[in-house]
């Protein structure tokens, strides 16, 4: 019985370290003692030592880039997070530049992508060891998707209308007008951070920082508009502002640290609602219109005092509390938009608070030179503290349904764990470990869950500091309390499911790594990791699922100033699940396979003739997801593969033309292809019930071809 | 440049990896001249060149705080007095302390010396991290003599830590990932490297809370919320890199139906048959689920209840 042996080895191990507990305290020697003695004590400059040849750098140092690139082709995709979508030319800047001033005075600027659309650039500057101010400047673009189409006027906005003449029908095939009314519907957003940040060290121990960001995203995400069965993909507008302040006061000195931090975050949502038409025939009068709520304003605020000690040289116990509340007000829209329906309100707005205390505990300690343990025990509170009340259920702006109370979710999670750590030998070492978890939770299932987790690590390492070979094993148990659905958690939920957060649960891990340098320029590392999970009393929902992956290494010095690496890594991620749509046993199962293979090989070789840096980059990645579903009595059925492979090179050369000027040339080459049933071959009108967009899933072959001069202000 | 994603190796972590080690711990005599002794054989040009540390923080000498305001180089390396006749005669005890993978000093020893100075750097949590538990040495990611430490870069950290999370790389090539690979988002945006007070060595207090400092619109609290998604984003997500999009474990409607078995459509199986051209439904197609509740991260709408709105 894996429980009885789980038993037994937590007696076992426990035994162990309770033998040993009473060792913590009792000094030994350590390395840290004469490290300290050497270092601490007399750390005293001796007056002959005038470090003459020292070259000490003093005024503007640093490089800048410039030069251009050209992109062979327009791809929505490849311009995802790089901002360079469009086929063209494209200026390349960067900029690298240092000024020490007089004394300890001194000014950095770093600039990255500067004539993209994903540009970032950051300055510090200050007196170090006194004080520092930063500023700091990103640019980001997420690029989903510009294939998908709407009829919607004002696409993307608070209000979505249908272009004039539309004429409804009960399905999308009978949009008479559909075709002729398709527009773009880009999904995109773009993300502009602005930093400032203020360190000041008051003493050689106390520093306080100040962090502040402000983020914009603006743009448009997507959204869908539901009417009971009926439901149009849409564009919703992203205009978001988030402000962010780190504080803290930190106090360091020989024996520990103490820091007392506080950290807000304000989020602020330019539109509390979208509305759009009905384009299918209303089933109820009024229903020719929907309303949505977007994100609502929210707020955080979180005060830390944590703090470390040296109790012995041998000895260090920390600890965090942590007291935090995120707040929501934001005025409820009404509960329809439909004015034949009437939805009152029991307040105006939510007035939501959520309390979270964290509390940390940890006693970190080398009794022993070969020994270390290491005891913690941690809280992680999250305390719904949102009023109840009955809201008045209007289903999809078309009937009212029922009344629904609000389900403030609140849990607590506390886990006790310890770690051990035995050298033996001159290079091996064993390590162990138990964890038990407690897991409370309301309005949910299981009231309570608990999981106890053991592991042993066996690592021996090599000459030189490596470590070839370790060997981890795993294994935990996860029990709750008695399985309760209610209707007041979810109605007409079928009893047999578990859902798999809550549902008991076996897990068995091992990591594997190996290594072998056959030669001294040759290594070749193995990794590889296996995890299973069997949720064993699971009749519905996830029954079980297992993943593998293994990565192989090789590396090689193929001259002093050139290296080969190949590196293979293959990933398979295997799950089963049950469904009953009889509302009884099991009598549909589907097995999902996601199967990842990911091969990166290149060269380099520097130095060449003192003038030459090149280096070639190859990597392929192939994934494929493949679902099988079988319903009772049948064979089972397979979708079609989700397939996406991905190829990139790049090819690179720097030349030194002087010791100030280098020109820098680059190919790169990627493609990209998918296979997605969930997109392709999807027309707008293909669904009879979803006025879909008819997006596509991405393919492209871009390259790019770029030159440029790298100028250093300094010949060094 | 975001032109040119290096390919996210790190070929110094491979030569350093080649390198053979310095020895043995150093008996506890400074040398008589202290960095000029040692810039004599390490310029520019030499086996193991040093200059670079002067564009450095650590070399300024007017910051009481650094080595070059104390004992120079042999601040960190400890008394060299005997190193260089060591190194003449090709003894195997070199007479120093030395640093990186491959160094003989161990790397407990390597990394109190670092801590000696950057204690608050490494916070509360070092000891006892995984890192630390697993001997990582501070050189085995920090490059102290670099003008410019790659580890501090965003677009060059990720090399640095898939050296060893080599599984991470290839995530960060999925269909759907997070900007990694692009040179735009690092490893220490969620991750806290010498350890933290959550799992994973996350930067903020939770999982979630970690997840909000970027998606603030998911955090709510909402008027109606949808408890996994309250509790932990990874019930749902795979946050290093997915086949599915938006980082899901999977597709809908599998995805919600290992949680929701309600009578009616929610437990309608999804077979192929339900794809064009022999059908078009709209449990499997375009969003899924997702196509009605679109809201899966909380509504505040009145009428949310069933996150449609």
């Amino acid at each position: 019985m894996p429980t009885a042996r789980l038993r037994n080895n937590l007696i076992n191990v426990a035994s162990i370290l309770v033998f040993l507990l009473p060792h913590v305290l009792t000094p030994s020697s350590s390395t840290a003692e004469s490290v300290e003695k050497n270092m601490l004590k007399e750390d005293i400059k001796p007056s002959g030592w005038i470090c003459e040849l020292c070259p000490h750098t003093k005024g503007l140092h640093g490089r800048f880039e410039l030069g251009s690139a050209y992109i062979s082709d327009d791809s929505f995709k490849f311009g995802d997070y790089r901002g360079l979508e469009d086929k063209g030319p494209y200026a390349i800047g960067e900029i690298d530049l240092r000024y020490w001033g007089k004394g300890n005075s001194y000014w950095e600027m770093l600039g990255s992508d500067l004539g993209l659309d994903s540009r970032s650039l950051k300055i510090e500057g200050g007196q170090q060891g006194q004080y520092e101010v930063r500023l700091a400047y990103d640019l980001l673009q997420k690029q989903g998707d510009d294939s998908g189409k709407s009829p919607f006027l004002g696409s993307g906005g608070t209000n979505m209308t249908l272009p004039t003449g539309w004429t409804r029908a009960t399905s999308t095939g009978g949009m008479s007008q559909l075709t002729n009314a398709l527009r773009p519907m880009p999904i995109a957003h773009e993300r502009e951070n602005t930093q400032f940040g203020f360190s000041y060290l008051l003493t050689p121990q106390l520093k306080y920082v100040l962090d502040y960001r402000r983020e914009r995203r603006e743009g448009q995400g997507l959204h869908t508009g539901n009417f009971i069965i009926f439901t149009s993909i849409l564009a919703k507008p992203i205009d978001y502002t988030t402000d962010e302040i780190d504080a803290s006061i930190t106090y360091t000195n020989k024996q520990g640290l103490l820091s007392l931090e506080y950290y807000g975050s304000f989020f602020d949502s330019q539109h509390p609602s979208i509305t759009w038409e009905n384009p299918f025939t209303p089933l109820t009068t009024g229903g020719d219109r929907g309303r949505s709520a977007l994100a609502p304003d929210n707020q955080a605020h979180q005060i830390t005092l944590s703090g470390t000690y040296q109790l012995t040289i041998q000895t260090q116990a920390s600890g965090m509390l942590s007291f935090g509340r995120m707040t929501q007000d934001e005025a409820f829209i009404p509960s329809t938009i439909n004015a034949n329906l009437v939805g009152p309100l029991p307040i105006s707005s939510l007035d939501a608070k959520v309390n979270t205390t964290r509390l940390h505990l940890r006693l970190h300690s080398r009794p022993r030179a070969k020994l270390t343990l290491n005891l913690l025990y941690d809280l992680n509170n999250r305390k719904n503290k949102t009023a109840r009340k009955v809201y008045d259920f209007i289903e999809s702006d078309t009937f009212f349904s029922d009344t629904r109370t609000n389900i403030p979710y609140s849990f607590q999670r506390q886990n006790i764990d310890l770690k051990s750590n035995y050298r033996f030998g001159r290079r091996k070492r064993f390590s162990g470990g138990l964890n038990y978890e407690i897991y409370k939770r309301n309005f949910q299932e299981v009231s309570k869950t608990e999981e106890k987790t053991v592991w042993i690590k066996i690592s021996a390492s090599g000459n030189k500091g490596k470590r070839p070979v370790s060997l981890e094993i795993l294994h935990a148990d996860r029990d709750g309390k008695r399985y309760r659905g209610t209707d007041e958690i979810e109605t007409f939920q079928n009893p047999l499911l578990r859902k798999f957060n809550l549902a008991d649960r076996t897990r068995d891990q091992a990591r594997l790594k190996f290594s072998l340098t056959p030669h001294q320029r040759l290594n070749v590392a193995l990794s590889s990791e296996v995890n299973s999970d069997d949720y064993k009393d699971s009749v519905l929902g996830l029954t079980g699922s297992d993943r593998l992956n293994i990565v192989i290494d090789v590396s090689l010095l193929l001259f002093e100033n050139g290296s080969f690496y190949t590196l293979f890594s293959h990933e398979k991620i295997k799950s089963d699940q049950a469904g009953s749509q009889s509302f009884g046993a099991p009598d549909w199962f589907a097995h999902n396979r996601d199967m990842i293979n990911t091969l990166s090989s290149g060269f380099s070789f520097s130095n060449i003739n003192g003038l030459w840096n090149v280096g070639l980059d190859f990597t392929y990645s192939k994934s494929i997801g493949a679902i099988e579903a079988r319903t009772l009595g049948r064979t089972a059925e397979t979708f079609p593969e989700l397939k996406t492979r991905l190829y990139s090179a790049r090819l690179s050369a720097n030349y030194q033309i002087n010791p100030r000027l280098t020109m820098k040339a680059r190919y790169f080459y990627e493609a990209y292809k998918t296979r997605d049933w969930t997109l392709d071959g999807l027309a707008v009108n293909t669904v009879s019930n979803v006025l879909a967009s008819g997006a596509e899933s991405p393919n492209y072959k871009v390259s790019v071809i770029g030159l440029w001069f790298s100028y250093a202000l300094s010949k060094d | 440049m975001v032109f040119w994603p290096e390919l996210l190796f790190s070929q110094d972590a491979l030569q350093g990896a080649m390198s053979d080690a310095p020895k043995k711990e150093a008996p506890p005599q400074y040398s008589e001249y202290g960095s000029d002794l040692c810039l004599q054989c390490h310029g520019e040009g030499s086996a193991f060149p040093v200059l670079s540390i002067f564009k450095t923080r650590h070399a300024e000498t007017s910051d009481a705080r650094t080595p070059f305001a104390g004992l120079e180089c042999e601040s960190c390396h400890g008394p060299g007095a005997l190193h260089p006749e060591a190194v003449m005669t090709g003894e195997k005890n070199i007479g120093i302390r030395s640093f990186g993978l491959g160094a003989r000093t161990s790397i407990r020893e390597q990394n109190q010396v670092c801590e000696t100075c950057h204690k608050s750097k490494l916070g509360m949590a070092w000891h006892g991290s995984t890192h630390e538990r697993e001997d990582v040495s501070c050189a085995s990611c920090h490059r102290i003599h670099a003008e410019r430490d790659p580890v501090f870069s965003i677009k060059d950290q990720p090399k640095v830590c898939f050296t060893c999370h080599q599984q991470k790389r290839a995530d960060s090539f999925k269909a759907s990932s997070h900007p990694i690979r692009y040179g735009k988002m690092a490893c220490t945006a969620c991750h806290q490297a010498h350890g933290s007070n959550t799992e994973f060595q996350l930067i903020r207090q939770t999982l979630n809370e970690t997840c909000y400092s970027c998606h603030t619109e998911k955090r709510g609290p909402f008027l109606w919320e949808h408890a996994p998604a309250s509790e932990d984003c990874t019930l749902c997500h795979q946050v290093h890199g997915s086949n599915h999009p938006s980082l899901l474990s999977k597709r809908p409607p599998f995805l919600c139906q290992q949680c929701h078995s309600r009578a009616g459509h929610p437990s309608v199986s999804g077979l192929p048959s339900g794809l064009p051209p022999s059908g078009g439904s709209a449990l499997l197609l375009a969003r899924g689920c997702m196509n009605c509740h679109t809201q899966v991260h909380g509504s505040n709408h009145p009428s949310g209840a069933r996150l449609t709105r």
